[in-house]
């Protein structure tokens, strides 16, 4: 998805508003821009070949998956060392411009969800993951090192979506007002995946809860980085069968990295 | 003796938490976080008092510290 520069409301240059006297500066209402297309420019890693399909119509994404016969951390984005679940994954590009890990980048996730009971949640307790990530070719989870926006469901039940952060392989979340969307930021890079912190939101833009989690993960120097859209199952014990589906979902983000040359 | 705090005001509402135990186990668990600080200059005070081996370490005088701070943290939080 391409990322829109901040321009000078006034003169129209790139770089956004000059700073008031005195300092700072700010974007405000900085739109989000088209949801992501996960058909579109994505690439799909899934060493267990569990994605059978994925299609995309008016922002949502359905997945159909494979039959996992018996479920392992391995296909739970926050548990375990090591993750072997589907993930899409795209250079992370700011401007045309690859982020690196000696960077440290703002990542503004926003995630909608259809958490209708089964045609929306799908036929088993799975997530979805928004983040950025250092090697989303890995299966060791502190080698990929994501970082960012997590949500669970469960197929039926009273509680909807568990929104929250994903930090490594371990997870906040929370279910309180039975939120269907939510923005996470993550600050990421410096060589070490950074924190994110989540506000879940109702209908008109008001909390609903939110809350935090650090990671505690370094990454390499140098390393080119990326962002990851990875899907799993909710606990470790999940099974799918073949041809179930999967939360449907719209995403979105923004990503910015501050120049902080002259100010270090 | 030894102290600890409890950095209340980052106690958490109600939130499910996926991670891993201290022993690798993982868990899925809808509770309350709870941050314990442990002052750097007790460090050493609090580990001469623990042995893992040894059931019966810290005392039970000892190991109140801890449990009366977080569980007073949990009262107010549920209780408040």
């Amino acid at each position: 998805m391409p990322i829109a520069p901040c321009f000078d409301p006034t003169t129209g240059a790139s770089g956004g508003a000059a700073p008031a006297p005195g300092g700072g500066g700010s974007g405000y209402d900085i739109p989000f821009g088209d949801p992501i297309d996960l058909t579109d420019g994505w690439t799909l890693y899934d060493p267990d070949n569990l994605i059978k399909s994925i299609s995309y119509a008016n922002g949502l994404h359905t997945v159909i998956w494979n039959e996992l016969l018996t479920g392992s951390n391995n296909y739970n984005w926050a548990s375990g060392s090591n993750t072997r679940a589907p993930r899409w994954y795209q250079p992370a590009q700011i401007d045309s411009t690859q982020i690196t890990s000696d960077q440290v980048v703002q990542n503004v996730f926003f995630m909608v969800t259809d958490n209708a009971a089964t045609t929306g949640r799908g036929d088993f307790a799975n997530s979805v993951s928004h983040a950025m990530c250092a090697n989303p070719t890995s299966t060791v989870a502190t080698d990929i090192g994501a970082v960012g926006q997590h949500v669970t469901v469960l197929p039926t039940g009273a509680n909807t979506a568990y929104f929250g952060v994903l930090t490594v392989n371990s997870a906040a979340t929370t279910a309180t007002g039975n939120p269907s969307r939510s923005m996470a930021t993550s600050q990421y890079g410096g060589r070490h995946v950074g924190s994110a912190c989540f506000t879940n939101l109702d209908a008109n833009g008001l909390r609903l809860q939110n809350g935090s989690r650090n990671g505690n993960t370094f990454i390499p120097a140098g390393v080119d980085l990326y962002w990851m859209v990875g899907l799993g199952i909710r606990s470790n014990t999940t099974t799918i069968k073949e041809d179930d589906q999967s939360l449907k979902f719209k995403i979105y983000r923004k990503s910015f990295k501050m120049n902080l040359a002259g100010v270090l | 003796m030894p102290t600890v705090h409890i950095d209340f005001p980052e106690t958490s509402e109600l939130q499910s938490v996926d991670s891993t135990d201290t022993d690798g186990e993982d868990f899925n668990v809808t509770g309350y976080v709870i941050r314990v600080v442990i002052p750097d200059d007790e460090v050493e005070a609090w580990l001469d008092l623990y042995d893992p081996a040894s059931g019966t370490s810290p005392s039970a005088a000892n190991s109140r510290i801890i449990a009366r701070a977080v569980l007073e943290a949990l009262r107010v939080t549920v209780n408040p």
